[in-house]
């Protein structure tokens, strides 16, 4: 595990790059933002960026260059991602969203890089134009229908390669991140009522499931904390590149909204410790799990 | 795993303990969510008493969650030790101790139980005895029955020197100190109290037993126990608690006491003497362990003690074992048997301790253990026999070993510990159930009550009437549903008294006829031999061999014959008069023993009807009134649960305790009051004087008559058995066994059972009663300001967002720690 690749890391995380796009996108509304991803973040994003531009490493000091072909690239990605309707219709929506902002702030960056404001308006136009096209498929599309396929897909891929490489809780984070990010997540944020929760229900026994299949244990039989935990802790101080590209992908928790998720983190805080328990079984961590990653995040809790 | 479960949960019950006091803190922090006690609402026809959570509920809370913290970190573990002198229990627990802290004497030492505390780096032993004072107010008592009694005092001071000294003591006016260090200290201060009480007895004087019948006022023997140096403190607190057993004469008073301690302690150690595993006291110790497994089920261990006096043509250990498994009860595995030498294990470890701490061998003046050590492993010429220090170490070592003590010193101290943490655990995780759902409740209540109006929070108030009206009814109905299961009892025991009474006068008549039989029989034997035949007759009598008696009948065994000391003195010839006449107590008493015993298997018999019946009771009460009453409430509960819910209220009700219930036992049965202790005039020979006289005896003997005898009368004492009395006594004995079993019915089946349903629907009526209050608080909630009704669903939503994963996780700890209870007790 220790020899994990970007290519893997994406492999782990699908949302990995819907998450690099959109914060590509929102990086542009801050130069000081863009200042610390590039420098916090610098060599997984760096390389992340050149593995998914295809792109050689970009000279440090050429910003105005980089927002400008980060752009492009992006607005590349987006044409190619947004052929798979489960990506661009949240994906989408939410660059939408983070580009309409932007031209609230385009003066900070125009200061910065020439021509920027015309090369937004640009892809604003570019981007609605897609949006307006992809909208027409989606609507036609039974978004319904789309998120129960989805949940069987990522389940159905729990313990088949390259999922089945990661332990327990990697894994679990994982599969919850891409049912999120795809129409599941969608359709329970955008249709909450009796039947969103019924998914959300049906989700947490499935993945109760196959909890108690991996860790061989009978229903309602409670394991300790480290036997859920301790080997993705393990994995994730062993591989870089791993742990790069899982803090990348959970870096919108806080201990408070997301403790079992900040707990894989390494944030063992008073709280963290507090709030997760020494000892459960299958359910209540399917039902941990699945408020932190996706309940809470539509704005339920 | 066990261990590694038990500090998983008790890290978790810890984390639990943490967040319901945060959250119990924060409805402290909360703007306008507590309500006052009494307060009075703006509406005039509501009055709040009290709502789930106020100032003084939310103080006591936090006061209940420390405690269980308290009692988790300190894990207190008891284990009693329970035994006859004669079993070697204070050699038990000075083996466990390591180190002398008992005193080894023939009487009984243990008028009140004293507890023995483990207390890290205590090396020198120190007795602590705060509840002096009732004992110093008795010696006063004491000394002025003495000065007003000195022929009394006189003649209990000639009963023993230890009486005497103690009336030293009294007389001195010396007070019993509170604490005292060393040895010598607490032999002084034990001594001092035993003799106490039977002083007390000798001058008739009550002795406090009510002083002393709670846990926190006995004495407590501080000291370091060698066993468990270097262990951590994870272990918890270790005492041991010196007593008698429930069921031994003299400690009525306390039975309840050591009864409840017995039911609470982590583990039960019964010390039986292997030398005496078939005598009369060994069966009415195991008897006594038979009662003691019943309500130390899953933590009994019994110490067959004295092994080493094992002959050569005894069975081997293993078989040892399986003999007392079938002795004992078989609740208690043969696992949990272990056979041992305590006197071994204690002179080991003691001589060791000391060699190791002051690094020379141990002065055998100053202390006699080193002494009873040498004889033991060097033998009686020991002294020259002696090697240095380090050898004797050694040896010492190895007489630790062969004392067997090792491994089930080990096995009981760490099951007590597991025992006791689990239980500790389990009371724990009740109160953070019961917490958490009274949280979730309160919270429940009051933010959804802030979206309903005040008219519709009153119609709901209105509605909890009727559910209070439905418990009462309840309530009513399995009171009297219980008064019937108990009236049934205590009529199956009437049944069964009578039919007893009715089989053990039979018993007693044929033993008695048989005895009458044999008495005339012997006296028609003695009128028909010659003085001389008379005499040798009688001395055969008395001086029959063991072998000779071991061949005799069973009826032969239990009527002894009358032992005439002087026939050719006396006659006896009313063969028609139904007493039976014994010119000695002692033969008196040992007929009257030997009916006892024969009458054993009819109080057997009813011991076991009556326990079946009580047992037949408790199980109705448990099995089927207990659910009855718990499906009855939780109907009540899921409608008014069902019609909140439908009103937008999601609550929860718990459901109350559960009843122990407990085998009896009789005591040993008691006749001899049956024996009167009377005068009577007898008719006796004298032969008449001279060479007349003997030649008129010779006549006489001739010719069977009283030729050269001088009749005269003359007063011996006699000791008298009638048939009348007999079974007077036996009808009276049996129903006192009755009353026995009605006062245990009361205290053990019809109290508990009482407090358990009150208790119930107590705590039912209380839930009802704090929703109607949380209601009525929640309309004064409504004369609020919108900004305050604003802050306080605020404050209500953040306190909402923990409490139902607390709940689940305190039931899930409950229930873990249910399942390890449960498994101990199988």
């Amino acid at each position: 595990m220790s020899d994990v690749s970007i290519k893997d890391a994406l492999d782990y995380f699908p949302p990995l790059k819907d998450k690099f796009a959109l914060s590509l996108v929102s990086q542009l509304g801050a130069a000081k933002e863009q200042a610390r991803v590039q420098t916090e973040n610098q060599g997984f994003v760096k390389e992340m960026f050149a593995h998914l531009t295809g792109s050689a490493r970009r000279r440090q000091d050429d910003i105005n260059t980089k927002v400008v072909n980060v752009l492009e690239q992006t607005l590349e990605q987006v044409t190619e991602l947004i052929e798979h309707v489960t990506f661009t219709n949240r994906t989408l929506g939410l660059m939408l969203d983070e580009l309409q902002n932007l031209q609230g702030h385009v003066e900070v960056i125009a200061n910065k890089v020439v021509g920027i404001e015309e090369r937004l308006i640009e892809l604003d136009l570019q981007m609605r134009s897609r949006l307006a096209k992809q909208q027409e498929q989606l609507d036609e599309v039974d978004f319904r229908a789309q998120a129960l396929i989805q949940v069987d897909r990522v389940i159905n891929a729990w313990d088949v390669r390259p999922k089945s490489d990661l332990p327990v809780m990697i894994r679990a984070y994982s599969i919850l991140e891409e049912l999120w990010a795809g129409p599941f997540g969608y359709y329970v944020h955008q249709h909450k009522g009796r039947d969103s929760e019924a998914f959300l229900e049906d989700l947490r026994n499935r993945l109760k499931k196959v909890f108690e299949q991996e860790l061989q244990i009978k229903s309602m039989v409670r394991v300790t904390r480290d036997r859920w935990f301790s080997e993705s802790v393990l994995i994730l101080q062993k591989s870089d590149v791993l742990r790069d590209a899982f803090m990348y992908m959970s870096d919108w928790t806080d201990t408070e909204s997301a403790p079992f998720v900040s707990y894989l983190r390494g944030e063992s805080g008073e709280l963290v410790d507090l709030v997760v328990p020494h000892v459960m079984d299958a359910q209540r961590m399917s039902e941990a799990l699945l408020d932190e990653v996706i309940v809470v995040r539509r704005g339920d809790l | 795993m066990h261990t590694e479960n038990l500090e998983t949960l008790r890290k978790e019950a810890f984390r639990l303990i943490q967040l319901e006091a945060n959250l119990l803190n924060e409805i402290k922090a909360v703007p306008g969510l507590l309500g006052n006690s009494q307060a009075e609402s703006s509406d005039s026809n509501v009055t709040i008493r009290e709502q789930s959570f106020t100032e003084n509920v939310l103080t006591r809370s936090l006061e209940v969650l420390s405690g269980e913290r308290n009692k988790l970190e300190e894990m207190d573990m008891v284990i009693a030790v329970v035994g006859t002198m004669k079993a070697g229990k204070s050699t038990t627990i000075n083996a466990i101790v390591g180190a002398e802290v008992l005193p080894n004497r023939n009487g009984a030492m243990t008028s009140i139980p004293t507890l023995i505390r483990h207390v890290a780096g205590k090396k020198t032993p120190e007795i602590i005895f705060t509840n002096n004072e009732p004992l110093n107010a008795l010696c006063k008592k004491l000394k002025k029955a003495m000065s007003k009694e000195p022929e009394k005092t006189e003649a209990a001071r000639e009963k023993s020197p230890d009486i005497a000294n103690v009336i030293e003591f009294v007389q001195s006016g010396e007070a019993i100190q509170s604490r005292y260090t060393g040895q010598p200290g607490i032999f002084k201060l034990l001594k001092e109290v035993n003799d106490i009480v039977r002083l007390c007895s000798s001058l008739s004087v009550a002795f406090p037993f009510s002083d002393y019948d709670e846990i926190h006022e006995l004495p407590v023997i501080e000291v370091e126990f060698s066993a468990l140096i270097g262990q951590e403190k994870a272990l918890g607190n270790l005492t041991l608690l010196d007593t008698p057993g429930p069921n031994e004469a003299g400690q009525h008073h306390l039975k309840e006491m050591l009864r409840d301690q017995l039911r609470k302690a982590s583990a039960v150690i019964a010390v039986l003497n292997y030398t005496q595993l078939n005598s009369d006291s060994d069966e009415e110790l195991r008897n006594e362990i038979s009662d003691i497994a019943s309500f130390a089920e899953g933590r009994l261990y019994a110490f067959v003690n004295r092994i080493d006096e094992r002959g050569p043509n005894d069975p081997d250990i293993s078989t040892i074992i399986q003999i007392v498994s079938k002795l004992l009860p078989e609740s208690l595995p043969q696992d949990r048997i272990y056979p041992v030498s305590a006197q071994k294990a204690f002179l080991g470890e003691v001589v060791q301790k000391f060699i190791q701490e002051e690094g020379q061998l141990p002065n055998p003046q100053a202390h006699p253990w080193f002494v009873k050590f040498a004889e033991g492993f060097y033998g009686s010429r020991w002294e020259r026999a002696l090697p240095n220090a380090e050898q004797v170490m050694k040896d010492a070592r190895e007489y630790w070993e062969e004392s067997h003590f090792s491994d089930p010193l080990e096995r009981v101290i760490h099951a007590a510990h597991e025992n006791a943490a689990y239980y500790a655990l389990d009371s724990t995780a009740s109160k953070l159930v019961e917490y958490s759902e009274r949280i979730s409740d309160f919270v429940e209540i009051r933010s959804t009550a802030l979206k309903k109006s005040a008219d519709e929070l009153r119609s709901y108030i209105e509605t909890l009437k009727n559910d209070k009206n439905d418990i009462n009814q309840l309530r009513e109905k399995y009171s009297d549903k219980t008064d019937t299961l108990i009236k049934k009892l205590r009529k199956e025991i009437r049944q069964e008294i009578r039919k007893t009474i009715k089989a053990a006068n039979k018993t007693v008549d044929t033993l008695f006829s048989e005895g009458v039989t044999r008495q005339v029989k012997e006296e028609q034997e003695v009128k028909g031999l010659s003085a001389k035949q008379r005499t040798d007759s009688a001395d055969r009598i008395q001086n029959s061999s063991f072998s000779e008696r071991a061949k005799k009948t069973f009826f032969d065994s239990i009527v002894p014959k009358p032992n005439r000391k002087s026939p050719r003195d006396e006659k006896v010839l009313d063969i028609e008069k139904r007493d039976l006449e014994f010119t000695d107590r002692s033969e008196a008493v040992e007929f009257i023993s030997n009916i006892e015993k024969a009458l054993r298997p009819e109080t057997r018999t009813l011991n076991k009807a009556l326990g079946n019946a009580f047992q037949r009771s408790v199980n109705v009460f448990q099995e089927d009134i207990r659910n009855e009453v718990v499906k009855s409430a939780e109907e009540s509960l899921n409608m008014l649960r069902n019609r909140f819910q439908k009103e937008g209220f999601s609550l929860h009700f718990s459901m109350p305790s559960e009843v122990q219930g407990v085998n009896l036992r009789f005591s040993s049965l008691s006749m001899r009051k049956s024996i009167s202790n009377e005068t009577k005039k007898v008719r006796r020979l004298k032969e008449q004087d001279g060479w007349l006289g003997s030649t008129k005896r010779l006549i006489g003997k001739l010719f069977d008559s009283d030729m050269g005898y001088d009749e005269v009368q003359k007063e011996i004492q006699v000791f008298r058995l009638s048939l009348d009395s007999l079974k007077t006594n036996t009808q009276e004995v049996i129903e006192e066994q009755g009353k026995r079993w009605s006062d245990e019915i009361k205290n053990e089946v019809e109290k508990p059972i009482e407090d358990t349903l009150e208790l119930f629907f107590d705590q039912l009526q209380g839930s009802v009663e704090a929703v109607r209050e949380d209601l009525l608080q929640s309309i004064r909630d409504k004369e609020k300001s919108k900004s305050e009704q604003d802050a306080l669903l605020k404050g209500l939503k953040r306190l909402a967002k923990h409490t139902p994963t607390i709940t689940q996780d305190s039931k899930d700890l409950k229930s873990d720690a249910q399942s390890e209870v449960s498994e101990r007790m199988k």
